[in-house]
């Protein structure tokens, strides 16, 4: 029975990280012609360049930079912006606007609200770029808090607030720690959205804004197997880790 | 004061740039706005829907989109009720969340290296003396049928609706129903079909209405292994908007002013289900 479990634990393992297999190992390829099942020549040039070259390593800076800044904002307001809706009572309804803008094709959304970029002068810059993904995660992280505030929330603070404390405090000793979880699913989902934005990126970014998955596209576009292999490696270490900890975070506090 | 500042401040923040752009689709594809505009115009509207590709782009979108999240949720479903051992495995939990951080142009591109007539399917196939050259392997990419596209739709969409059906089964305590029916003289064929799908279906209702839009809108996979026409509609429009003709720009807004009064039609009658069933 033992035997049973780890065998299909084994084979699942090998089905998910199949695809990190298979780029891994089209991340050293080079002259890999067909009807051959392997390349002629092993390279590590892909590896080499992207632990090496400088503007690849900006690029993964400004990205990351993009995406966390990104989630930081969205959490924040998302979370106050909730709190407030809660606290006046608002019927639960209000919440389904908030599907409305992550329905809508990214690139067609973007295409559509680009005017007001360019009248504003933030088209072809990070920050336009920023608010443009903000339209969307923000939506999202609304989503993700619209079912953490209820009458739990509002007993536990009552408690608190009947027991002597201020509202200072029972902001920081019972609000925040009751909602972390959804806190760092927040930020966690919102930082994926970023992350993994090509749409946004190309239209409102409008050439001048490089991303990873624009880099992706460029070498995809290139036929450059290795380059778009490692860069897409790149792009899945990040978000696999996150999974990991989001995974870790919802036992911890759910199971 | 606050309260309808708050309220002010949400609504602006969801519906604003969206109110925005379709009121600039709008005034373009009507010749209200642009720099060929020659006044107040329907004609770009009519052009559009009596336009052949443009209709047969949105068949196209809309057929992908609900044959490729048709046959993910039948496999997904398959899947919990097949391996029932991965609702209490805890790292079979975890490993079926690492494809939910798949990006769509990444799996596009894996798709393309495997299914390609010189790709590694093909070449396996060559290897194995299925195939005598390249041509003889059959298009599943680029290709009329959307094959490609199809597939890799069904690899992205899967994963989620298996995770999201383990979670179900696991919070609602559906397997208590299963042993109860089973007690009761049930087969397992009439457990599967008169219990636990349609519990699971009517669970993931609202899932599969915004995956669809998600899949119907997408531009990454049918831009990687789509064809050109009839392509994807969000493909079409932005193949509209990027080249440098200004007289294809009002029929580009008009265009995507039509997908979406279409997700939006979509977002009515989903929204619409929500609050019956809440207040059922």
């Amino acid at each position: 029975m033992k035997y049973l479990s780890r065998l299909r634990i084994t084979l699942l393992t090998f089905i998910i990280m199949f695809p990190f297999l298979v780029l891994t190992f089209m991340s050293f390829t080079k002259s890999w012609f067909y009807p051959s099942l392997f390349p002629k020549v092993w390279t590590w040039e892909a590896w080499q360049f992207v632990l090496s070259d400088e503007d690849f390593l900006m690029l993964m800076l400004k990205s990351s930079a993009l995406s966390v800044s990104v989630a930081l904002i969205s959490t924040i307001l998302a979370f106050f912006v909730t709190r407030q809706l809660y606290l006046f009572r608002f019927d639960q309804r209000i919440y389904s606007v908030a599907y409305l803008p992550y329905s809508f094709s990214p690139v067609i959304y973007a295409f559509c609200i680009q005017f007001m970029f360019i009248q504003i002068g933030l088209r072809g810059s990070y920050f336009g770029v920023f608010i443009a993904q903000l339209l969307i995660s923000f939506p999202y992280s609304v989503l993700l808090f619209s079912k953490h505030w209820g009458n739990k929330m509002r007993n536990l603070e009552a408690v608190s607030l009947s027991l002597g404390a201020s509202s200072t405090q029972t902001f920081l000793f019972i609000t925040l720690p009751v909602s972390i979880r959804i806190i760092g699913l927040s930020l966690i989902q919102s930082f994926l959205i970023s992350w993994f934005d090509y749409g946004l990126s190309w239209v409102i970014g409008a050439g001048s804004v490089n991303t990873i998955t624009i880099k992706i596209y460029q070498y995809i576009s290139e036929s450059n197997l290795a380059f778009a292999s490692m860069a897409s490696l790149v792009l899945l270490l990040p978000p696999t880790v996150v999974v990991i900890i989001q995974n870790k975070i919802w036992n911890r506090y759910v199971a | 004061m606050r309260k309808k500042f708050i309220l002010t401040l949400y609504l602006s923040f969801m519906l604003i740039p969206l109110l925005g752009g379709l009121i600039y689709c709008f005034l373009y594809s009507t010749g209200g706005i642009g720099l060929l505009s020659k006044g107040f115009t329907l004609k770009v509207w009519f052009s559009v829907l009596s336009s052949e590709l443009v209709m047969k782009s949105f068949l196209s979108s809309i057929l992908v989109a609900t044959i490729s999240l048709s046959l993910s949720v039948i496999l997904a479903l398959f899947i919990v009720l097949k391996f029932d051992w991965l609702i209490n495995s805890r790292l079979a939990n975890l490993l079926l969340q690492i494809p939910l951080s798949f990006p769509p142009m990444i799996a596009a591109f894996l798709m393309f290296q495997f299914l390609y007539k010189g790709g590694i399917l093909s070449r396996l196939s060559f290897q194995t003396g299925l195939t005598n050259e390249w041509r003889q392997f059959p298009e599943l990419v680029n290709d009329v049928n959307n094959i490609g596209v199809i597939l890799t739709m069904i690899i992205l969409a899967t994963p989620f609706f298996v995770v999201f059906y383990l979670q179900k089964i696991k919070s609602l305590g559906i397997r208590n129903f299963v042993v109860l029916a089973q007690s009761l003289g049930a087969s397992y064929l009439q457990t599967n079909s008169k219990i636990v799908i349609p519990i699971l279906l009517k669970e993931s209702w609202l899932n599969i209405a915004l995956y669809w839009l998600i899949l119907f809108g997408n531009f990454e996979i049918p831009l990687i292994l789509g064809i050109q026409n009839p392509s994807a509609i969000s493909v079409l429009i932005s193949q509209k908007l990027t080249k440098y003709d200004l007289n294809e720009l009002p029929q580009a807004y008009a265009i995507s002013m039509l997908y979406i009064l279409i997700v939006i039609t979509v977002f009515l009658i989903f929204i619409f289900k929500r609050l019956k069933t809440r207040a059922a």
